[in-house]
């Protein structure tokens, strides 16, 4: 049964290696029906990578444990649920889950794109197709998983217990699907400079792509800090570690990209940047995937070191050099087809918010990469901690708050200063009001968290005298009752009404960042039975926590939770209990200190068991309050909800496009 | 046929900024994470002279600390430990048992104290009673010169002062016995 | 001895025993580790064994020995910064969370300034040029705000993107056009 799995990918190889070379061959040799072979072979791939899939999942069910990946991440007593998603549990699962995500896109747009593109279409399967044969054949010759032991385990070693939660398991796919179809955008721009296209085929082409992409990008990225938070008790959501890194910055550049192509769909500009924005969001993901797999950094996430390192570098250099070579022998079909009429423009504002982004993603990037330069040039080994990622990406943050409030009040080409003037006035009488507030009746006093509030108290107002204004135009020209043209607004703008909505999220999610990372209050004591502690807010008020005993109980699974039970009293009046656990996984010998919260929008009161003496008598309890923190998992909600929005076909634009569709056939390469 | 600008002289510049910027960042960074996959790890100094350091001694041992290059001519068993290290336990007595059974044979045994704190490294010692010179890496130095990756890990040092093992955590007692009589009968070769 | 003296005795006693004990009691809990102070520095520092995690937030055994090396620090009389230099020398730099900015390390927190800088700076000179440029070309014929490409892959005016250029245009106007 392994042996199946491990042919079909070595087919699967084989056939994406001649999908590759054959569609080049037929599109340089004008035969369509080599570019039918190879698209049917692209389709061929997909189905032996699901084989191969299929294949290990079977094995995973039934505890197969000769199977050496299936020792490795599962053993008997995890349930159903875990021996499923232990597929993505190890390094070699994990490379054969990313393939078998890739494969599925590259055919995805086989299948809906075929039509239209004619030109760019085999040039799309190459790139998709090589990309693939790469990370087929890190799993076939690297990290196979369906590798055989010697002997017959009589029981696996088991899933890292940091696994066994909702949120880490679901964490890994989400991410892997907003990397993974970043190739998509890539591959056709890719195809658009070996074709010589020299407008935005490719970018409305892919638009949605890039939009799903990155909405799965910030999904993971999320789900990586609410899991971080909920379960590994450390009281934080983010902490600037290599690999979490690694996947925040494609997304620091997919930002930027996805809304300088706004720019070029409308004015023809900046192609050759969006082109430059495109090759480096997907080279860092693959650079990203490089670091987490190859030990380079060492990390909570990193898998073991083996000969993947070497060859994802040999991969990253020859992706990286012939994009580099195509971008740049291509550079004269790129050039703009307008020009920038004002410095004072939303062209401009495009520019500048680009600049932004990029240079957090340079921060980010080079600290990450630092130790590496350090000890390679100096032998000094340095660490680069959270201090350094929020005192230098901060001013650059904020000023992204503040373009993220002006930027849509400045029309494209040129603007009036005095209109912008005048748009200006309200929404920043709006943030100098909320500092006002905030420094005379709440009492703030930072000044960083002052002038992050009143950003977002600015921006905010911007965002919602936006909807304001569409919303009362179709009242009044229109006579819809308000909510009627607020559905109306969003339904027939989503892009424009979905992206103000993403950005309102941004504000939420700032405004919890703010108040959690200026304004957290944390203690740690040791208790005996009966024994009280507090923690107490300026802003929030006290806790009383009063300790009451530890409990025991033991979970089918083979571990050991120890709870242990406070009484909370706010402000003087009881308010249930909270009941922090600790759990001690017994075969891998490793504890888990899982937090309980008390949330509400304004805080959340949050404890962990640090430890205990003796039978319980004593115990050391850690506890937080962190202000203002659900706004993040709030804002965060309402960011996905509005990249649904903007990510909406249009009604109107299907339409379009089949206009478009009969267009193009026209003019290109003669249909099959 | 589309209304482009022509192509000016920024533009120019802007492309051989590209092409030497591009190149040169591959190359740079190819470079570094090239010598950081080829990071050195123990195991792989197994053969070659071993680094010399000077380890500074707990309070209760005679000299104030011990220089590894003084040493040449003796066999040197160098165990990396910590107080923390439940697999260490293992071997403790071991170990020290194997330095009072060969001391008068030419063969010296170190202890080297990683990322440890003192207190609890003082007590570690004298819970497995050990006898042999044994001290805190400072800085960190030593650990890093003989890249280890975890403890414990013990390296045998031939007379010639070579690497002439690396042992990955705990040893056994049949193991560490052969090395010690196969490395006290090796002769001297360097003088 | 009368019984008033027996009674003043044993007062005295009594008042002795309870001073000797609050004393002690008191010593005892001036031993008693003040976490919050101890995590406060703990934070600056990372965890020895794992990656990514500071040692106030790591559980283990060696970082619970090493926040036990701050609390006995603490006790002596250190500072703050005093215990953070202790630990960079007794187990090297790497322990710090925020590398120190001297030598080579200063070029870590330089090197990306200078970066943005120089790009800001290129991108405004760009910029003014691109502007400017533009006054002294005698183009005219691309029409102003359309983009023009060789595949003409959409009617200009159903477009709703191009829809809501022209609503830019005129800012005053809040008017949907659809």
């Amino acid at each position: 049964m392994p042996n199946i799995g491990y042919v079909a990918l070595t087919l699967a190889l084989g056939l994406a290696v001649y999908a590759a070379v054959v569609s080049v061959v037929g599109a340089q040799r004008r035969m369509p029906e080599l570019i039918i072979s190879a698209r049917n072979a692209a389709f061929g791939v997909t189905g032996l990578v699901t084989l191969a899939v299929i294949i290990i999942e079977y094995l995973l069910i039934t505890g197969h444990y000769q199977t050496k990946y299936v020792a490795e991440v599962s053993n008997r007593a995890a349930p159903l649920f875990f021996r499923i998603t232990a597929l993505w549990g190890g390094q070699d699962g994990s490379l054969l889950f990313w393939s078998w995500l890739m494969s599925i896109f590259a055919a995805l747009v086989l299948f809906k794109k075929w039509g239209s593109m004619r030109i760019m279409m085999p040039y799309v399967v190459a790139v998709t197709q090589i990309t693939l044969a790469f990370f087929i054949g890190l799993v076939v010759f690297v990290a196979n998983p369906f590798e055989q032991l010697a002997f017959f385990p009589a029981d696996g070693s088991g899933l890292n217990p940091l696994l066994r939660h909702f949120g880490m398991i679901i964490h890994p796919p989400i991410l892997y699907i907003g990397f993974v179809s970043f190739v998509i955008p890539y591959a056709f721009a890719i195809a658009a400079l070996v074709t010589r296209q020299s407008g935005d085929l490719w970018i409305r082409t892919t638009r949605r792509w890039s939009l799903t992409a990155w909405l799965f990008l910030s999904l993971g990225l999320m789900l990586g800090g609410w899991w971080a938070y909920d379960v590994l008790g450390w009281g934080g959501y983010w902490g600037w570690d290599p690999v979490e890194n690694a996947s925040l910055i494609p997304w620091l550049v997919a930002t930027p990209f996805l809304h300088s192509v706004m720019m070029h769909e409308n004015r023809g500009m900046l192609k050759r940047w969006n082109m430059a924005l495109i090759i480096l969001t997907f080279s860092l993901v693959i650079e990203g995937t490089f670091l987490t797999r190859s030990g380079v950094v060492s990390s909570v996430h990193t898998f073991a070191q083996s000969a993947i390192g070497p060859l994802f570098l040999g991969f990253i250099v020859i992706m990286f050099g012939v994009s580099l070579y195509l971008f740049v022998t291509r550079w004269d079909d790129l050039n703009s087809d307008n020009e920038l009429d004002s410095l004072v423009s939303r062209e401009s504002a495009f520019l500048l918010n680009n600049l932004l982004f990029l240079g957090v993603a340079v921060i980010v990037w080079w600290g990450v990469h630092y130790p590496m330069f350090s000890e390679a040039l100096v032998g000094d080994r340095i660490v680069v901690g959270p201090p350094f990622f929020e005192q230098t990406t901060a001013p650059l943050w904020a000023i992204i708050v503040l373009l993220m409030g002006v930027a849509p009040l400045v029309p494209w080409r040129q603007a009036s200063m005095k209109r912008l003037g005048d748009s200006l006035l309200w929404p920043a009488a709006v943030g100098l009001a909320t500092i006002a507030l905030l420094y005379t009746v709440v009492g703030i006093r930072i000044f960083g968290a002052l002038l992050g509030f009143g950003l977002c108290g600015f921006t905010l107002a911007v965002t919602l005298i936006e909807y304001w204004r569409g919303v009362s135009a179709r009242h009044r020209s229109r006579g819809e009752s308000y909510p009627l043209a607020l559905k109306r607004l969003v339904a027939r703008n989503r892009r424009r009404y979905g992206g103000y909505l993403i950005h309102i999220g941004v504000i939420l999610v700032a405004i919890g960042i703010i108040g959690s990372r200026f304004y957290q209050v944390e203690t740690q004591q040791n208790l005996a039975i009966g024994e009280s502690m507090t923690i107490s807010s300026e802003f929030i008020g006290a806790y009383e926590l009063t300790y009451r005993g530890l409990r025991e109980g033991a979970s089918p699974d083979d571990r050991i939770i120890t709870e242990g039970i406070l009484d909370v009293s706010f402000n003087g009046r009881p308010a249930g209990q909270i009941i922090p656990v600790r759990e001690f996984f017994i075969v891998q010998e490793q504890p888990m200190t899982i937090p309980d919260k008390r949330s509400t929008l304004a805080d959340d009161l949050y404890v962990i068991l640090g430890g205990w003496e003796g039978a319980g008598e004593t115990a050391t309890f850690k506890a937080y309050i962190n202000p203002l923190i659900n706004w993040l998992w709030i804002g965060g909600f309402v960011f996905i909800i509005g990249t649904m929005i903007a990510a909406w076909p249009n009604p109107q634009e299907t339409g379009q496009r089949v206009a478009s569709k009969a267009r193009v056939r026209g003019a290109t390469v003669p249909a099959k | 046929m589309e209304q482009t600008i022509p192509q000016s002289k920024p533009s120019a510049i802007g492309r051989n900024l590209v092409i030497i910027g591009g190149t040169l960042f591959l190359v740079i960074i190819v470079a570094v994470m090239a010598i950081n996959l080829n990071r050195v790890e123990s195991v792989q100094l197994q053969g070659n002279p071993a680094p010399d350091f000077t380890l500074p001694l707990f309070d209760q041992f005679e000299p104030d600390q011990l220089t590894l290059s003084e040493l040449r001519g003796q066999v040197v068993v160098i165990n990396f430990w910590a107080s923390w290290c439940v697999e260490c336990y293992k071997e403790a007595a071991l170990l020290e048992q194997a330095w009072q059974e060969h001391r008068d044979q030419g063969v010296t045994f170190i202890g080297v104290d990683y990322l440890d704190t003192d207190k609890e490294a003082l007590a570690y010692l004298a819970q497995y009673g050990i006898t042999y010179p044994s001290g805190p890496d400072i800085g960190d130095e030593i650990s890093r010169a003989f890249a280890i990756t975890g403890v414990p890990e013990t390296f045998f040092i031939d007379k010639d002062g070579n690497i002439a093992h690396v042992q990955i955590g705990p040893i056994t007692r049949s193991q560490l016995y052969a090395l010690l009589d196969r490395l006290i009968k090796q002769p001297r070769q360097d003088t | 001895m009368t019984r008033k003296k027996l009674l003043k005795k044993s007062i005295l006693v009594l008042l002795t025993a309870t001073c000797y004990l609050l004393l002690t009691a008191s010593l005892t809990l001036a031993q008693e580790p003040n976490y919050d102070r101890i995590n406060g520095i703990a934070k600056n520092l990372n965890c020895p064994t794992c990656a990514g995690l500071n040692l106030a937030d790591c559980r283990t055994q060696t970082c619970a020995q090493w926040r036990g090396q701050i609390g006995d620090l603490v006790q002596e009389g250190y500072s703050d910064q005093e215990v953070l230099d202790f630990f960079a020398t007794r187990y090297g730099e790497q322990v710090l969370q925020a590398p120190p900015k001297h030598g080579f390390t200063l070029l870590l927190w330089v090197l990306p300034f200078i970066a943005i800088l120089a790009a800001g700076g290129w991108l405004a000179l760009a910029m003014r040029n691109w502007a400017n440029s533009k006054q002294a070309l005698v183009t005219g014929s691309a029409a102003p705000g359309r983009p023009s490409q060789p595949v003409p892959a959409s009617s200009d005016s159903a477009d709703d993107y191009l829809q809501q250029v022209d609503r830019d245009l005129d800012l005053n106007q809040g008017l949907d056009q659809t």
